[in-house]
């Protein structure tokens, strides 16, 4: 029986707003005939019925009848952690404030003073009931709350738990913001709360938001305060930890940003030799374990960042590099550091040494949705396609077993009757079916298996019988109703607010999203409609359309674009040459029927000569100077000219055989064969640039080339003590003949990919 | 200071903090989802003001007669926030639950003969060493385990505190319920 209510209600659920909904009505009734006949006895069973009654408007009232009523008793309700926290939550809602004042109380008194939203609850009952702020200054709750916060701190014995200190501030803080002249009695408690708990990694954490709502010089004051009541020792594993939460606060209020370079070079040193100098008390540690300084080697790196974003270098990023790599060889096991080199690598265009650091962090079923974005993210930029098929591969067997095990877990959840529970795995279920990421990877993995088609015949087949195109989808309703499950913010960060996060700054490109997706989407789409040959439907205008409005010089011109400039450029070829199949396959219809509309074949070839020529435009570029470092945007570059440069052979070839397949008066389109000749002509000389590029880049990565050249630059003369201390240059080397590895890896491959796209 | 609540499925999206740990497991869906579908009450986590996730315990109930006890599969607190006494409130809510609604005799839980940090902690939340397991830990070195269990209420004698517990040793598959 309560498995049809559960049915029931979950059809509820699943009806729009503002729809009426009766079915809601039909379950509590099955509801309360049950409980009219007492058998309403288990926990689970209770939160079936609170379900239905608050999935309905303003049932708070009679939620709660239940919850503090006969079933709540027999069930002993109030035992369970989320239903006592769900009764304080309606009796707020229902303004029975001293009630839930009384719940709230027992609860830190008695149970656990360190539950948070608990004491934000509790919070609730003190100021939600005073309507006007001015009538907060002296009231009773105010006198209440004060006195029984301080009684919650009085209690906290040796080891005593935050809550009740962060509720102090934050009790305070909010009578900062609703009357006011309370800044100072803040400021006390935030110092006397670093003075207990500085200690502790999580401290940063716990004042970051209340420093945050500082001003500038309060927050500055704030720094300084502890600087000088704890000096710099840091000779004791406790003395790094308050250091290096000085440090984060510092970096969170802005000392560590817009430095001049030397400033920050002086400050990436004084970090280090902090790093060095804690490594000693750590040699006894688990190698599972972190070493005690290793949030010094990743603000050293976080500064590294900052300078080569200001100078537009990548010596730092390399020399950030050697550092973390140094740390990580001590702290084998530490994937902070991992996520900072990951992308610092990704940077560096050295996709080889990322996806071996990448590998060794064991990312597993769940966490390919959350975070195989790090390794994801344009893989096919680097020119390894393999390699980046297989890490896509592998993190897209997680939506295989979501299809295949979720609904499974619906069914346990049925057989043990956790109403409770049903909804989220639903719902669970939907994140993963419907993911963003999924969509982001499902494009990259598209574009990589059409690169792995090296002959335009192969490619063809591919088009026309293994690419599916009943999932790529692009229209808004589908976009929008993606979930973004992606993890942006484990990365370590302590930029200020204002500012840009690590993880943001660390991102080679735009992170992909709608936008991203339909190129990757319509170009697919267009392709496989040329190489069916399909005549021009509204299918076919509408996908050139999207291209057109997508690739349109005011989306372009946006900050928040998401496309590269490489892919816009993409974008706008495939929409000239998309234009050219369009008006040639139109031409051959009307000239085969001998429509009365038929244009004069020299006009014909006029509009496609254009449609090239625009083309032709697009694809020069500057022949690429090599630096001594390839960073990820020059292999960027190259790989959408090979890319652009496959796309043009199919779409090359579907023209000629739109001529020697579906005109009946071939004679008319010669001087069309001539003209698309001609453009292959063009498409040739762009992969030969790339080829004479990659030529001069191999030279310059050579590893007799990089040691006398690279690596010599980088110590020669530099700001950072660890470049110049010789104990480091063994590493130094090693990393960056490395690098120099996978660029030779990527090179290689790339010229190998354009040679055999030369038709 | 943080909130317990029960952990929800859709934490799973979340909890990249505590798993990306390397002591930290991280298994399949059903894996999850099983535990959450039966004991959805021995499944709890610990967040932060924000809503980041620090710490999740899973448990489950089984046995029979006077075996039947809770039972601790994994306990993990994310490197950050560790030494903040978030095990103890888990494992705290964890007994009471085992207590009641499920009646249990005892909790118990399995861990590592070597991890000598670990058996201190449980010591201290009152767990004792009820025997050893032979070979328990299988992998790149095999290891014996040691069984620690905590008596409820229900356990009036006791009787799941053994005198050095470490010397009675058994075989792994006496240890299935």
């Amino acid at each position: 029986m309560f498995w049809a209510i559960m049915s029931i209600t979950l059809q509820a659920m699943n009806v729009p707003p503002g729809q009426p909904n009766v079915l809601y009505q039909l379950a509590e009734r099955m509801m309360s005939k049950l409980n009219s006949e007492g058998k309403v006895g288990s926990i689970e069973e209770l939160q079936l019925y609170l379900i239905i009654l608050l999935g309905q408007k303003d049932r708070h009232v009679d939620a709660l009848a239940l919850l503090e009523g006969d079933v709540g008793v027999k069930t002993k309700a109030i035992e369970n952690v989320e239903l006592r926290y769900l009764r304080i939550q309606l009796l707020i809602k229902a303004e029975r404030w001293k009630d839930a004042r009384d719940a709230t109380v027992q609860i830190l008194t008695e149970i656990n003073s360190d539950d948070w939203r608990t004491i934000l609850r509790y919070f609730d009952t003190i100021f939600l009931p005073v309507q006007d702020d001015a009538d907060l200054k002296g009231s009773e709750n105010l006198t209440e709350a004060r006195s029984f916060i301080a009684e919650l701190v009085q209690k906290e014995g040796k080891t005593p738990k935050r809550g009740p200190f962060l509720a102090q501030i934050e009790l305070e803080k909010r009578v900062q913001e609703k009357i006011g002249d309370n800044k100072e009695m803040v400021m006390n408690l935030l110092v006397a709360y670093f003075d207990k708990f500085g200690s502790k990694s999580c401290c940063f954490e716990d004042l970051s938001t209340y420093i945050a709502n500082l001003d500038k010089d309060e927050a500055h004051g704030f720094c300084k305060k502890l600087k000088d009541t704890t000096g710099e020792k840091s000779e004791t594993v406790k003395d790094i930890a308050i250091q290096i939460n000085i440090a984060r606060f510092e970096r969170f209020v802005g000392l560590q940003v817009k430095l001049r370079s030397a400033d920050a070079m002086a400050l990436v040193n004084k970090f280090w030799k902090l790093y060095e100098k804690a490594l000693p008390l750590g040699k006894d540690l688990e190698e599972t374990e972190l070493q005690y300084g290793d949030d010094y080697a990743i603000m050293a790196a976080h500064l590294l960042i900052d300078v080569h974003r200001d100078t537009k270098s990548y010596f730092p990023l390399l020399n950030a590099s050697f550092m973390l790599e140094r740390a990580l060889s001590a702290s084998k096991h530490n994937y902070q550091i991992k996520l900072v080199l990951i992308r610092i690598y990704e940077l560096l265009g050295a996709f080889n040494c990322a996806v071996s650091i990448y590998s060794t962090m064991a990312i597993k079923h769940v966490q390919h949705d959350t975070m195989s974005h790090f390794i994801s993210d344009r893989a096919s930029s680097f020119g390894l396609f393999n390699e980046a098929l297989t890490q896509l591969y592998s993190a897209h067997e997680i939506y295989h077993s979501n299809t295949a095990e979720t609904p499974e877990m619906i069914l346990q959840a049925y057989k043990y009757s956790t109403f409770s529970k049903m909804q989220e795995f639903i719902e669970f279920q939907s994140r993963l079916e419907n993911s963003l990421q999924k969509m982001i990877s499902d494009r990259e993995l598209i574009r990589l298996e059409f690169l792995k088609e090296d002959s335009v015949t192969r490619a063809l087949t591919w088009l026309q019988q293994e690419l599916e195109i009943n999932t790529l989808k692009f229209d808004t309703a589908f976009c929008e109703s993606r979930i973004d499950n992606r993890d942006t913010t484990v990365m370590l960060n302590w930029n200020p607010k204002d500012h840009l996060s690590v993880e943001t700054l660390t991102r080679p490109a735009p992170q992909p999203g709608h936008e991203w997706m339909t190129l990757f989407t319509l170009v697919p789409r267009l392709l496989k409609h040329m190489a069916h040959l399909t005549p021009i439907n509204a299918e076919y205008e509408n996908l050139v359309t999207a291209l057109e409005s997508l690739i349109a010089s005011d989306t372009v011109e946006q900050q928040s674009s998401e496309l590269t400039a490489e892919e816009i450029k993409l974008g706008k070829i495939i929409f000239q040459v998309a234009k050219v199949f369009q008006v040639l396959s139109q031409a051959i219809v009307a000239q085969n029927s001998n429509s009365p509309t038929k244009e004069d074949p020299a006009k014909t070839v006029s509009t496609i000569k254009e449609h090239f020529t625009a083309v032709t435009r697009l694809q020069k570029r500057d022949p690429i100077k090599s630096t001594g470092v390839i960073p990820w945007q020059t292999f960027h570059i190259l790989t959408t000219v090979v890319e652009t440069a496959g796309y043009l052979n199919i779409v090359n070839q579907c023209l000629q055989n739109l001529i020697t397949t579906k005109a009946s008066k071939k004679p008319t389109f010669k001087t069309v064969n001539a003209a698309i000749q001609e453009f292959m002509g063009h498409c040739r000389q762009a992969l030969q640039a790339v080829q004479t590029d990659i030529d001069g880049l191999k030279n310059v990565v050579k590893p007799e080339r990089l040691t006398t050249g690279l690596i010599y630059e980088l110590c020669d003369g530099s700001a950072l003590d660890f470049v110049r201390a010789p104990e480091n240059q063994m590493l130094i080397t090693e990393k960056t003949l490395k690098i120099g590895d996978s660029w030779m890896n990527s090179l290689v491959n790339l010229q190998q990919e354009a040679v055999s796209r030369m038709v | 200071m943080s909130s317990l609540r029960q952990f929800k499925a859709t934490d799973l999206f979340n909890f990249n903090a505590i798993n990306l740990d390397s002591l930290t497991e991280t298994y399949n869906i059903s894996f999850y989802l099983s535990y959450l579908a039966r004991w959805p009450d021995l499944f709890s986590v610990q967040c932060t003001p924000s809503s980041t996730l620090m710490a999740y315990v899973m448990g489950k109930a089984e046995g029979t007669g006077t075996d039947w006890h809770g039972h601790v599969t994994a306990i993990t607190v994310a490197p950050e926030y560790r030494r903040l006494g978030l095990a103890q409130g888990m494992m705290a809510l964890l007994e009471l639950v085992s207590e009641y609604p499920y009646d249990g005799y005892f909790v118990d839980l399995f861990v590592r003969k070597s991890n000598k940090v670990a058996i201190e902690m449980y010591t201290q939340f009152g767990y004792s060493i009820y025997r050893a397991v032979k070979g328990y830990y299988s992998g790149d070195t095999t290891e014996d385990a040691y069984d620690m269990r905590k008596p409820l209420k229900r356990d009036v004698d006791r009787k799941s505190v053994r005198e050095n517990g470490e010397t009675y040793l058994v075989e792994p598959h006496e240890v299935l319920f």
